[in-house]
């Protein structure tokens, strides 16, 4: 996969909104901090983190990676691919649920 | 887990056209409405009970998979033709949702469609956190702009039922996610709990659509009120406000109402449109006839190519 990856189409609110460090991150999702660098490197995550604290977003797509690798055994690559493809899907559902509203009118 | 018929819901035949199901959905969305109904608790439930069932019916794909998957069968219960979706996850944990705004029944049927239905899927032996549970919440137009507390209901494997209070924030969007920490499925051996995420799924409004932050709605005048300017009611989230049709306006033509849209990111509000169509009485006077009469002589004017 090139250039960007979707992720997914809405964000994450919280009403206790936490940032993590790339160590806690890392713990929160259950895996190392050595697999989620390897997801920045592989563009499956975007341009967050930059500064070294990540938020509710990159939690959010570590946890589906590693769920995606460990139960159905998805490798990390295919995992973004699975990913940018479900939230494409939303996308699409959404934008079909719109038209169609404007066209029935 | 109740059926849901949503054709009786709708008030509609099982062979209604689309065109019928949405004049029905219109109609019943604006009396339960929770801005017009007497009771402001039942009508807010019937409302999205009505959203639930239209958007089932008016998506073709959703329609057919219902049609298809649940048939109602007397002396209470249904009869599944085939397996709901997702059954074929391992060890996939029951959860129900109350106070969504979609019945369990949507969302067995329906839940995950797009998101890939990551919810509640174990099975390992380590110290292991919970999985993350996904649900639906359905959010209407006037929550979504002006933020609103819920209270959501978690039924897990069978065990009782926990009540969450939801803070819904204002300007929240359609597949924004909101985060209740912790709620997700418990951890294993001494492992975290799961997150729970509600997707947002904004209700449809009879009057209004959404587009980004923007809010459509259609209004219609006679074709003199367009080329001599008049006076029209627009719903708006606030209430009908008033809106001059200035003279010489055309079909599609959209008027804009500033700031009486939805929230915007950047805490200001987007902006309604009053899309103008121009229509016709179906039936004219024999007076009436007359003047379009003398004002086809009369006009000069003839738009389009003519033999």
């Amino acid at each position: 996969m090139k250039g960007h990856p979707r992720h997914f189409s809405g964000k994450i609110w919280s009403e206790s909104p936490r940032e993590f460090a790339l160590e806690e991150l890392a713990r929160m999702a259950e895996t190392t901090a050595e697999a989620v660098r390897m997801y920045f490197e592989l563009g499956l995550l975007g341009e967050e983190g930059k500064s070294g604290r990540f938020g509710e977003g990159t939690l959010f797509l570590v946890r589906r990676i590693e769920q995606l690798r460990v139960e159905y055994g998805v490798p990390a690559k295919g995992a973004g691919l699975v990913l940018d493809l479900a939230a494409r899907i939303e996308e699409l559902e959404e934008e079909i649920r719109s038209l169609r509203e404007a066209m029935g009118r | 887990m109740e059926y849901k018929n949503y054709y009786e819901i709708l008030g509609v035949a099982p062979t209604a056209t689309p065109e019928e199901i949405r004049r029905a959905f219109r109609g019943k969305a604006r009396e339960y409405h929770p801005d017009v109904a007497k009771d402001k608790v039942k009508g807010a439930e019937k409302f999205k009970e009505v959203n639930e069932a239209y958007e089932v019916l008016s998506d073709p794909a959703k329609r057919t998979k219902y049609d298809q998957m649940g048939r109602e069968v007397p002396g209470g219960g249904f009869a599944w033709q085939g397996a709901p979706g997702g059954a074929d996850m391992p060890d996939m944990e029951e959860v129900h949702f109350g106070g969504t705004g979609y019945s369990d029944f949507f969302e067995h049927l329906f839940g995950g469609m797009g998101g890939g239905g990551f919810r509640g899927v174990g099975g390992r032996r380590m110290a292991r956190r919970g999985s993350d549970i996904e649900g639906d919440m359905m959010v209407t137009l006037e929550e979504a702009l002006r933020g609103s507390t819920r209270e959501v209901t978690l039924q897990r494997g069978g065990g009782k039922t926990e009540t969450y209070r939801v803070k819904i924030p204002a300007g929240v969007r359609e597949g924004q996610r909101i985060r209740l920490a912790g709620k997700g499925e418990s951890g294993r051996s001494g492992g975290e709990s799961g997150d729970l995420y509600l997707r947002v799924r904004l209700a449809r409004h009879p009057d209004l659509r959404v587009e980004g932050s923007d809010l459509f709605a259609d209004v219609e005048v006679a074709p003199w009120e367009a080329v001599l300017g008049a006076k029209v009611s627009v719903p708006t989230l606030d209430g009908a406000v008033s809106l001059k049709v200035p003279a010489g306006s055309t079909a599609g033509q959209k008027l804009r109402l500033r700031g009486q849209g939805l929230a915007r990111e950047d805490g200001g509000r987007g902006d309604l449109y009053a899309v103008l169509g121009i229509v016709v009485p179906a039936e004219v006077r024999p007076e009436e006839k007359k003047l379009w009469e003398k004002l086809a002589q009369e006009s000069r004017w003839r738009p389009g190519a003519r033999e």
